[in-house]
């Protein structure tokens, strides 16, 4: 005989009936897929301030009031002035709120208009810090500490931003930057070298725009790119990566066959990283390596780097040769998932 | 069709349920069952296999469901089992309350069945168990479940002592498919875990789960001070971690003296840029051995820890920013005859 | 080194630049230069995979193709490769530009100012910075070339050296019949700020009509880059070379001043020239500018002068002091290494630091640097600290500072941070506002330190 149910008898379902042990002690806030349809669904987790769930105004009360009693009812369309009201009436004069006691058009130090409280974000709040001296924040630590256990201060909101692991601090153009200058493992002199690139891009003259550069459509204005050259950056490199590359097949005959396919984000980069830098490399009237690369980005935006030459070459192949196209590659990507990006050819 | 026979386990022959013979054999009696049911719940680990043979034995059959009907699939996702849930309980309950009513007859049929849809797995006994509890899991997928940090800590047997229970074919993957189940099961809200759950984990324990659950607890010391030990490559740090306003010094040095990569000085303080604690906390800590990437990332680790003897509820962010894992990576030793820990000199002819 | 006797040879010496090298042209040579095969061109750029000269025919022979040797024009020509490594950029267009306050010489001593950025004083007809550029007070490494236009922190330690000046000027408005003389050394961590210091106080010297002599890295003097001779009554060994370098730079930057000061008396310059009494002081910089055999004496005139009563005040700085403070790389005839404080003018200029010279009025002013190898011996001196006699320190090391206050230049304070950072962030430099977040953060990461504060802010976490 198997023992196909060897620790879960059925006799067992028999003798416990089941749910009827813990069936009261459920809350129906926390089973997700339990919930009966005669139950209400909960009410929305926004809270309710004291003011909000009031009376009508005044006049409309007052309008109900007359219907059923048969008065007249004061014009609703235009509403009552209130300022009349507590002139007619001394004792409301003396009841009203602190606010219509005033004057109108001087200047209150409260607000009186009624927002919904919202909770405090659990993560710090953003405080600019004053010009004369950073201020502390806000939240008071003793009272933080109650409703969070464990918690001292309050708790960065989770997931936490991207560029937050410790291992992945910089985002992902400049890690593949980086390791792409990198030789023979010195990480640190990479970084730095990636660093000078950064800064030579806020320096330079700003891009001038030239007709006919394919740069990527979104592409903010040349002239505010310097201030952001991580962006700088990415613009020339994906604007100038090759949609495929072109590898030779071999043919019948011992002929080769070009046989264009599809890049991933990652290897387009690389491809232009390569084309990028053998084109600095070229340039011998720049000091150094940073400052030479920084240059060719500048041209790659402007649309005078070798870059795009090569770019347009391996793209006219890959026209030319798109009856060699393998639709199903392999195995792992299935004809419809295929985006062949010929469009963009 | 009222005597239990006992069978001697996996004996193919019998594996075979023959449809002439479920006059005679069968159903066992309700009594007999609900014995057995408390002798598992009270199984020790001694006489385990013995209890389980025993109720084996005298697992009541749906004798009717299988043999007038065409052979199951293996496996089918939404095939009512034995063990199903509330919804697909009526057929189930239905034909468990009929048992001790005769059943009906049916006509006698000479094609064999087999009684395990595992039965051509290559190993059944694996399967059937696994598919059982896959089905105790779907049951109840839709209950609450808690951290897994917080689920209370529990043993496993390990996979000897599973393949005791279920014979000899289990890979340590397949073992890994079940500890699974288990942990996901083990992760339901204790405050409604069915008592059938309980039960079935409690089958899956070693007998020394008693002993757990104690954790060191690590507090500050009397000066307000966390210490934590944190290594990376060959660099240990120890850290003393106090509330204060922001000072950090390692070896008693400012970071910015200390290290002067920016991203090593970013390292040291990443537990606490992370959180958003910079100006609330002082460091010190003591670095000795390794470079100075495997320093400052040994501050990061017991940064890390230290900070979180302070505030516990830290943890989910620490583990997301990559803080609290230890890298236990180091150098490889060189070794005689190799130029270096694997490179091997040129070849040289003569 | 060129003999002296060989210079008197020759009547009227070529002008050139000092620091500059000259054009190779030998007097006497038996080599046409013309004749001489042109450098062979460096072989192509590693990273090119091409070889142009290999081509591989049908019968896999390698056929080598000799190509014709080109006179390939160089990179670079001499001297150029210096000049663009330190070329000065004060302005990015890029930038955005920030409305600030100038610095001027009312802020000396302000202790209110203290926590607030300032611009440089610009316009149409201030040159200030042209002065400041003459004299080098801008260095290559400090960040200029980010900001619209060139602006600095106001400091305590700005008030510090405000205070310097102060009692200065307190003693020219009351016209007491004294010598005022204060001598200060600024001393730090590195990147702290000690060399915009400088240039702060240069500033304020410019604006204020005093004369500034500045020696803007002291490595200059003592790396063994430029000619010395042993001039005998004094047994100093001159650098007339540099001293004509930086009689340019004090003529280029106080034009204005040294119109107005007239000579006391008849000099000597050299063995031929003379100038005569009521000459203006401008007049015998020009004279020896055009000859280095004269700029040592003009020096000498130029500090004798400022000596006197009725001289206009006078700011004499020096950055990199432990650069003279280790041995030097120049040999005696004997093969003996020259002690730094032997070269005239580090001596010269330690004698005004120590007191043993002094201007009528003035301020001595030096900083210390951290790009240098240790100088235990300078160290115990900054620190004041009784020298251990086993310890084998250089014992005229500490002689050569005494008495000059020590001005610590500690890390910014987080009013002095915070100025700073929002200076940034208006520049474009960070792209969010400074929250509190990242104000703790940037601050904790650089300690305080102004160079790693702008590291820090520079790169952005993405």
């Amino acid at each position: 005989m198997p023992l196909r149910t060897v620790f879960l008898q059925p006799s067992t379902l028999r003798t416990l009936p089941r749910y009827a042990s813990f069936t009261p002690r459920l809350n129906p806030a926390l089973i997700r897929g339990f919930a009966s349809k005669d139950i209400p669904p909960p009410a929305p987790s926004k809270p309710v301030g004291p003011n909000q769930d009031v009376l009508p105004p005044v006049s409309e009360e007052a309008a109900l009031t007359a219907d059923i009693m048969g008065g007249t009812s004061p014009e609703l369309e235009q509403g009552t002035p209130i300022g009349e009201m507590l002139k007619r009436d001394p004792a409301a004069r003396q009841n009203a709120p602190k606010v219509l006691k005033e004057t109108p058009g001087t200047k209150r130090e409260y607000s009186t208009s009624a927002t919904p409280i919202e909770p405090p974000p659990s993560d710090t709040p953003v405080d600019v810090v004053s010009s004369t001296a950073p201020a502390s924040p806000p939240v008071s630590v003793d009272a933080f500490a109650l409703t969070v256990p464990g918690a001292k201060y309050p708790l960065p909101q989770l997931p936490l931003p991207s560029c937050s692991h410790l291992k992945h601090r910089y985002s992902t153009l400049l890690e593949q930057v980086t390791n792409f200058i990198m030789i023979g493992g010195r990480k640190a002199k990479a970084r730095s070298l990636v660093d000078q690139i950064l800064a030579h891009l806020r320096t330079f003259p700003a891009p001038k725009p030239r007709e006919g550069t394919p740069l990527l459509p979104g592409t903010p204005a040349l002239s505010t790119l310097p201030l952001d050259p991580v962006q700088y950056l990415q613009t020339a490199i994906d604007s100038v990566s090759p949609l495929v590359k072109i590898s030779m097949l071999k043919g019948g005959g011992g002929t080769k066959q070009p046989v264009p396919y599809p890049l991933r984000l990652r290897q387009r980069r690389r491809f232009a990283l390569e084309w990028i830098s053998a084109a600095a490399d070229k340039k011998r009237d720049k000091l150094e390596f940073a400052e030479r690369f920084a240059d060719e980005v500048v041209a790659v935006v402007e649309g005078r780097s070798s870059a795009w030459e090569k770019r347009s070459q391996v793209h006219k192949l890959a026209v030319v040769s798109r009856a060699n196209v393998i639709v199903n590659p392999g195995r792992t990507v299935a004809p419809s998932k295929i985006k062949f990006p010929m469009a963009v050819l | 069709m009222n005597v239990p026979s006992p069978r001697p386990l996996n004996s193919i022959s019998l594996l075979w349920d023959q449809t002439s013979e479920h006059q005679t054999t069968g159903i066992t009696n309700p009594i007999s069952s609900l014995s057995s049911t408390t002798a598992v719940t009270m199984a020790t680990a001694g006489s385990f296999l013995q209890r389980c043979h025993r109720a084996l034995t005298k697992i009541p059959r749906l004798t009717s469901q299988l043999t007038s009907q065409p052979p199951r699939k293996p496996f089918h996702p939404h095939h009512p089992r034995l063990l199903t849930t509330s919804t697909t309980t009526t057929t189930t309950t239905t034909a468990l309350t009929d048992l001790s009513q005769p059943l009906p007859e049916v006509a006698p049929r000479t094609r064999l069945t087999p009684l395990s849809p595992s039965y051509y797995t290559g190993s059944p006994e694996y399967y059937d168990n696994l598919l059982a509890l896959q089905d105790l899991l779907r049951s109840h997928q839709a209950l609450p479940t808690i951290h897994g940090d917080d689920a209370p800590v529990v043993k496993w047997k390990t996979i000897d002592e599973y393949r005791l229970i279920v014979g000899d074919r289990v890979k340590p993957s397949r073992y890994n498919k079940v500890i699974h189940i288990l942990d996901r099961l083990n992760r339901i809200d204790p405050a409604i875990m069915p008592a059938e759950t309980k039960e079935v984990l409690a089958l899956y324990m070693r007998p020394e789960n008693q002993a757990l659950g104690r954790k060191i607890e690590r507090t500050t010391d009397n000066f307000g001070r966390a210490y934590a030990i944190g290594r990376r490559k060959t660099a240990v740090a120890r850290v003393f971690l106090v509330e204060g306003e922001g000072e950090a010094l390692v070896n008693g040095m400012p970071v910015n003296k200390k290290f002067s990569r920016l991203h090593d000085r970013e390292s040291v303080l990443w537990p606490l840029i992370v959180t958003n604690r910079v100006d609330r906390y002082n460091v010190f800590a003591v670095v000795r051995g390794g470079g100075l990437t495997g320093q400052a990332e040994a501050c990061t680790l017991a940064i890390a820890r230290a900070l979180r003897i302070h505030e516990p509820a830290l943890k989910h962010a620490l583990r997301e920013a990559g803080c609290v894992t230890v890298d236990h990576r180091q150098v490889e030793r060189k070794k005689p005859g190799h130029l270096k820990a694997r490179k091997m000199p040129a070849w040289v002819k003569r | 080194m060129v003999p002296p006797i060989l210079w008197r040879c020759l009547r009227t010496p070529p002008i050139t630049h000092p620091l500059k090298p000259r054009p190779r042209l030998h007097n006497f040579t038996t080599t046409p230069p013309l004749s001489a095969k042109p450098l062979k061109p460096k072989g192509p750029p590693p990273s090119s995979k091409m070889k142009s000269g290999i081509q591989r025919t049908q019968s896999n022979k390698i056929r080598i193709k000799k190509e014709p040797i080109v006179a390939q024009k160089p990179a670079y020509e001499p001297g150029q490769r210096k000049e663009l490594r330190k070329r000065i950029v004060l302005s990015n267009t890029n930038a955005i530009q920030v409305v600030l306050p100038t610095m001027t010489a009312d802020l000396i001593g302000n202790e209110d100012a203290a926590g607030a950025m300032f611009a440089l004083p610009s316009g149409e007809e201030d040159t200030t910075i042209d002065r400041l550029r003459a004299l080098e007070a801008f260095q290559t490494k400090q960040h200029w070339p980010f900001f619209h236009r060139p602006c600095t922190l106001f400091r305590r330690e700005t008030v510090e050296v405000g205070r310097l000046f102060e009692r200065v000027m307190q003693r020219e408005s009351t016209g007491e019949d004294g010598w005022a003389n204060e001598r200060a050394i600024l001393h730090g961590y590195y990147g702290c700020g000690r060399t915009i210091l400088l240039l702060q106080a240069m500033t304020w010297a410019l604006q204020k009509d005093w004369v500034v002599i500045a020696i803007p890295n002291a490595q200059d003097l003592v790396i063994g880059h430029t000619e010395y001779e042993l001039e005998g009554n004094s047994h100093l060994w001159l650098q007339k070379a540099y001293t004509t370098d930086l009689l340019n730079k004090i003529l280029k930057a106080n034009q204005k001043t040294l119109k107005r000061m007239k000579l006391s008396q008849s000099y000597r310059l050299g063995r031929i020239e003379e100038v005569q009494k009521g000459d203006a002081m401008k007049k015998v910089l020009e004279t020896a500018v055009l000859d280095p055999l004269l700029a040592w004496d003009a020096f000498n005139v130029l500090l004798g002068e400022l000596g006197l009563p009725g001289s206009p005040p006078v700011l004499f700085t020096l950055d990199n002091l432990n650069q003279i403070s280790i041995p030097s790389k120049y040999r005696d005839p004997a093969f003996n290494v020259i002690h730094s404080h032997d070269l005239a003018l580090p001596n010269t200029f330690l004698a005004y630091l120590s007191g043993k010279r002094s201007f009528h009025k003035g301020i001595t002013l030096a900083a210390t640097s951290s790009k240098c190898s240790r100088t235990l011996a300078l160290d115990a001196a900054l620190e004041g600290r009784e020298v251990d006699p086993y310890e084998r320190l250089d014992p005229r090391i500490g002689p050569s500072i005494e008495g000059a206050q020590i001005i610590h230049v500690d890390s910014l304070s987080k009013e002095e941070a915070k100025a700073l950072m929002d200076y940034y962030s208006e520049s474009g430099i960070m792209k969010d506002t400074v929250d509190l977040t990242t104000f703790n953060e940037k601050y904790a990461v650089s300690a305080g330190n102004p160079r790693d504060l702008f590291s820090t802010c520079l790169r952005m976490r993405q």
